[in-house]
Formats: C-alpha cells, structure tokens, sequence
C-alpha cells in the first residue's frame, strides 16, 4: 500500500487476484474506502496468435482462432469463417447458418450463466454461484450432444460446418433447453427479490448512457447503459433476420442492469435456438470452396461479451496475408475507469468483473497495438475524470 | 488438590482443548455438509477439518520479515487459549458449570470479545495491506455487534435477576427458556453472534474475493492450523452460549443425558448460524450497519424495555 499525496492510497488489485480468472492489474487509487482513481494495466497474457494465423491456412486457423477464448469459442470462429467467406466470396448453405447460430446461442447462454456464477460469488453469494453452474451443467450438454465437445467446439469450418442436427438431437436439445430456460426465470427471480444482491448491486459502478458512447462500449455493458445495439441486428451475418428476438436494454446503468441484461439475453437466445430447430432448412451443409484471390473483408458477431470484429485480408495463397482482431474485452475495459471512480472499493472486483472482462482474448490485441500505434496509453490519459460525483 | 487437578483436566481435556476441538470440528463439519447440499455438492466427509488441521500443522510456517513477530505468533494464540477457557464457564452436565462463581456471566463474555481483538492484531502485525484492511473491517463492525450482542445479554440477566451462569441455566430449567420468554432478544443475539463468527452476510474481514483472507492473508503452517483449531472454537463457544442463555432447558438429573441433550442443542444452533450464512450474500461494509443497529440493536432494546416495565414477564 503505497502513499501519494492527499492521503490517497494505492491498493493493488491484481495481476493474480481471487476475483479475476485472468490476469489483468489494476491500481486503485483509495481516500478511505472510496476509490478517486484508477490506473488498468492489462497485457500479462500475449500469445501472439495473429502472427501464427499468418502462418497457417485458411482451414487450420478455425482450429487456432477457437483457442482464443475458451468461454466464446464459437463466436470466435463464426467470426473468422464470415470474414473468410465474405473476403474469399463463398455462399454458405443456410442449414449450415442455422447449425452455427443454434451453436452459438447455445455458447452465449453457457457463457452468460458462467458470467452470473462469478458475479455472484465476487459479493460472496456462492449459493447462486452453484445453483447457475448446476443449469450450466445442462446448457454444456446441450454443447456437447452438438458437437461432441464442451470448450472448443470444432464444428465451424470455412464454407459451412462440420456436423449436422439430427431430429433426435433436436427432440433432446428442446428437452433440455426447457430445463434450462425454468432455471434462468429461476435466477431472475432469485436476483430481483433478494434484498441484499440489490444493496450490492444497485447503483454501484454507473456507467451513464453518454459514456458508454464516449467509449465505444459494445455488447451487454452498452445495452445495460440504455444503447440498443446488437450486431445480430445491424448486421445478420448468418441468418439473424429469420429469428425473432428482442434486444435487451435496461437503463439503470449500474451491475444490477447488467446482470439483469445478460440473463434476459440468455432466455432470448432460448427462443432463438428453439426457433432455429424448429425451422431448420433442408440443404447440404457445406459449400462449394473457391480459389483465393487477393481481397479484404471483415465479419461481425456477437460475441457473449459484445461485438467482435475479424479482418481478413487475402493473395493468392491458400494463408491469410493479415489476420486482424478485435475483441469486446478491448473495447469495454476502459470504461471500467468511470465505473470505479466515486464507488467504494469493496465493490472494486464487482465492477470489474461486471463487463465479462476475458483478458485471454484481449490482451494479444494490446500488445499489437503498442506496436503500432501506441494507443494504449493515450487511451488512458485522455479519459477524463467522472463529473457530478463528490469524492 | 483434587479440585485443581479436575480444573487441569477440565481446560486441556473436557470441556476444554480436547472435547472443544473435536465437537468444533463437528460443527465446521455440519457447517460444510448443509451447505454444499444446499447448493448442490457433495460435502467433504466428516473427518475433514481434523484433516486440514493435521495437515496445516505439518506443513512449514512463514513469518513475513516486516511482520511484528510477538504480535503474528501470540495472537491465534490468545484467542484459542482464551475461548478454551471460556468453555469452562459453560455447564454441559448439569446446570453447574465447571469454574462458576458470581458474576461470571460478565467473564464469559469478554472472553468471547478476545478473539475479535486477536483477529484485529493479527491483521495489523501481519503487515500488509490485505490484513491492515480487514483488521480495520473487523474493528467496525465489532462496534457494531458488540452493542445488540451485550444488550441481548442484559436482557436475559434482566429477566432472570442474576450475573450467574449458573442461575440463568437453573431458572430456565424452571420456568421455561429465554427463547420464549425474549424471543426478540433472541433474534437480535443471532445476528449479533453471526456478525462474531464472521459469516455471511457479515464475512467481510475475509472477504475472499475482495481483500484475499484478510487478517489471515500472511499465514501459513502452524499459525495458519492454529486459527483453523480457533475457527473451530469459535463455532462451538458461540452456539454454547446461545444454547447455555436462551435454551437452558430441559435439565435432568442425569449428567450423559443432560451433556448429549447439549451437544444436540449446539449443533441446533449451529445449524441456523449456517443456514443464515449460506443463504445471504455478502454486505459491503457500511451496510453491514443497518441489521446490526437499526434491526438487532432496537429489538434488542425493545425486549429490554418490555422486561423492566414488567410486561408479559
């Protein structure tokens, strides 16, 4: 514990710390309990994973770009096969996109009850934190019956997928689904009638809508600060325009809205699943492969976490010439700066695990980008303190 | 001589070190077992805190070079040695505790207050700044459940006109127990006390995923087995004396009957401590203040009220 000036202290809070899986480090600048400022500091976790995918083919960096993450694996690769296609102009088979969005629904619902399970257990209700892995359990072998696999899925491929839905899959995936959809109106439940989740939660790391503009926030942290945006909507990559589902919003700004976001979306991504089985087109599940020619193109998705970009940029070989990506994580971690100033810091590892920080995707793109650009630091320096609040 | 030579027997074996150990391992045990049913697992089985003891014991201990040693090595210390003693002043067999005298009452419940000040210098002399913060928790909130925890008491000592352990259990004995007869008095001691074991929704001296173990941060091997033993004791001094105040009742004329029927009443009281615990999550420090003063402290002095105007007695 460090002394500043005016009696500020500095706590650590990282790079291995109880509440962060990953490794990323905070310096939280203390007056008492209350936090006036904070210093992020991620970058212990660089792979170097673009510089292999410009190493390999087309095909085998499916397998590299899963291993990214292993929450969103399948965000990932659907990302990266759109950017392929788009770029090498392939027309995917669309049982082959609704394959991938039931895969991928499937992965933001697991994803998203993960992400309730440690929210919870940082303000130390283990309970919950049991009882949402235990509906966990049955999502993952929803996953499993899928694909054969519980973290890296393997079924993305360039031009389609791997693996087929049959009908008796289908019957025991809604079987399933129905269990866990009774669990997650459970937990919602659980969270809006208890006293002390809300004390806790409850107007604790504000993020106000004009903010999370201010930082380009995406995904479920921006949609809890009251933006409506969902790339699924802007930008359908595979096949979003047939399902019907409604984009959450809540306009609290604080963790209670986010958690309250990420639980609606995993009963929306319910419906989508449902909707995708139900309606699931004949046709074959891979498409005619072409030759590369030189091109560039990006592809979008929604990722649990937000929105993830790929950059493909192709020649006459069958490897990428650049492989650029851009993960959620990077984007909302800043904001978690505004979140913290003016909170206390018991609520520190709450709010920072309350944007889904997944350090292990993001902390590649950190390292490139002081390569390039250095952006990293004047990110930080140009963020201004929270007005409004006295501290 | 006699009486000297049961007083040694009585602090190293029963009710003292030996017996407080194992029936506070127990405790710990059906603490663990409810709640990982409750949410779903399967519970260690019941020889596991002896386990972690012997294990902890074995194991190497590293002293920090910035810590103040006195104060690191004698605080698990004092607050073991001065629980064991407490569990002297508490009747198991009949209504006659091992070492009472009058105005013991007062005695037992300083050296329940011991161990939070243990805690607190643990912190401090372990130097960093995980312990610092959690011993400065554990201050807080000790000004805040010591209050409704000694009014409850008073209360009670109100109620049946006496500092003695040992009346308080006989008198309960007679006309029924204090669970009845302050019900409200009651409800604000098991707050209080969940705020003294330091479980949810108060565990926030060693909130884990805040400040790491606070106070315990810095320890490891025999220091660190020694609070695991104190956790233990802690369990089990704190239902005693909910079990000894507000349930002195029934006491037969058999001394294995009465002592079972305790250890029963215990472990009942050690049930709701966990129960409570597992289905609450953590306050934030200053919320922590508003079931302790605004609930325990005012029912507790509603109680008080209600027995010095005589109504309903």
């Amino acid at each position: 514990m460090g002394m500043c000036s005016r009696k500020v202290y500095s706590v650590p809070v990282g790079p291995y710390h109880p509440a962060l899986e990953e490794m990323a480090f905070y310096k939280v600048y203390v007056e008492g309990e209350r936090i006036v400022d904070a210093l992020i500091k991620p970058g212990f976790n660089h792979r170097g994973i673009e510089k292999l995918a410009m190493k390999r083919s087309y095909r085998r960096n499916v397998q590299l770009f899963e291993r990214v993450c292993g929450i969103c694996s399948a965000a990932h690769t659907t990302a990266y096969c759109v950017a392929v296609e788009r770029c090498l102009k392939i027309d995917v088979p669309k049982r082959a996109q609704y394959i991938r969005a039931v895969q991928a629904e499937a992965n933001r619902i697991h994803s998203h009850l993960l992400w309730f399970g440690v929210a919870m257990h940082v303000i130390g209700f283990d309970t919950l934190f049991m009882h949402s892995w235990a509906i966990r359990e049955d999502i993952l072998d929803v996953v499993e019956t899928l694909t054969g696999n519980r973290v890296n899925y393997s079924v993305n491929t360039i031009g389609g997928v791997r693996r087929d839905i049959t009908p008796e899959m289908g019957k025991y995936i809604l079987e399933k689904l129905n269990k866990v959809e009774k669990g997650t109106k459970y937990l919602i439940r659980a969270v809006k009638e208890d006293l002390t989740i809300k004390a806790r939660t409850k107007e604790v790391g504000v993020l106000t809508k004009e903010e999370a503009r201010k930082y380009c926030d995406v995904g479920p942290t921006a949609r809890a600060s009251g933006i409506e945006e969902d790339v699924r909507r802007a930008d359908p990559h595979i096949n979003y325009e047939d399902f019907d589902f409604e984009v959450c919003v809540e306009d609290t700004c604080d963790v209670y809205a986010r958690i309250m976001v990420r639980l609606r979306e995993a009963l929306e991504s319910i419906k989508i699943v449902r909707q995708a089985i139900k309606n699931l087109p004949k046709g074959p599940l891979m498409a005619e492969l072409t030759v590369p020619r030189p091109n560039e193109d990006i592809g979008r998705t929604e990722a649990p976490r937000g929105e993830l970009i790929y950059y493909i940029k192709s020649n006459y070989t069958n490897v990428p010439e650049r492989v650029k990506l851009r993960t959620p994580t990077f984007v909302n971690l800043p904001s978690t700066k505004p979140m913290l100033i003016g909170d206390k810091l018991a609520d520190a590892p709450q709010i920072i695990v309350s944007i889904d920080p997944c350090l292990s995707c993001n902390d590649r793109v950190i390292i490139i980008d002081v390569r390039t650009g250095k952006e990293k630091t004047m990110l930080l320096d140009e963020i201004i303190r929270r007005k409004g609040k006295v501290w | 001589m006699v009486a000297q030579l049961l007083l040694i027997i009585g602090l190293l074996v029963y009710p003292g070190f030996v017996f407080s150990i194992l029936y506070g391992g127990i405790l710990i045990w059906i603490y663990r077992k409810i709640r990982a049913r409750m949410q779903g697992r399967r519970g260690p089985p019941w020889y596991q805190t002896y386990a972690d003891i012997m294990k902890l014991l074995s194991k190497e201990t590293i002293i920090p070079r910035n810590a103040w040693r006195v104060g690191f090595i004698g605080a698990p210390i004092i607050s073991i040695v001065s629980l064991a003693t407490a569990m002297l002043l508490i009747p198991i067999w009949s209504s006659k505790p091992l070492l009472g005298f009058v105005g013991d009452t007062i005695v037992l419940l300083y050296l329940l207050t011991v161990p939070t000040f243990a805690i607190i210098l643990a912190g401090i002399s372990s130097n960093s700044p995980y312990g610092i913060v959690g011993a400065s928790r554990e201050a807080s909130l000790l000004v805040w459940y010591e209050l409704p925890f000694w009014f409850s008491i008073a209360t009670i000592l109100i109620l049946t006109g006496t500092l003695s352990v040992e009346k308080i259990v006989s008198i309960q004995a007679t006309l029924g127990p204090n669970i009845i007869r302050a019900p409200l008095a009651f409800i604000a001691f098991i707050i209080a006390a969940q705020a003294k074991l330091a479980k949810r929704p108060f565990d926030i001296p060693h909130a884990e995923t805040e400040i790491v173990a606070g106070p315990y941060t810095e320890y490891s091997g025999v220091l660190r087995g020694f609070f695991e033993i104190n956790e233990a004791l802690k369990w089990l001094t704190i239902s005693s004396v909910t079990a000894t105040f507000f349930l002195g009742w029934p006491i037969t004329g058999n001394p294995v009957f009465n002592a079972l029927l305790f250890m029963v009443k215990v472990a009942l009281f050690a049930i709701i401590f966990a129960v409570i615990d597992i289905i609450n999550p953590r306050f934030r420090i200053e919320q922590a203040h508003w079931p302790l003063w605004k609930v325990a402290l005012i029912i507790a002095l509603i109680d008080l009220v209600r027995i010095l105007a005589g109504i309903g007695v």
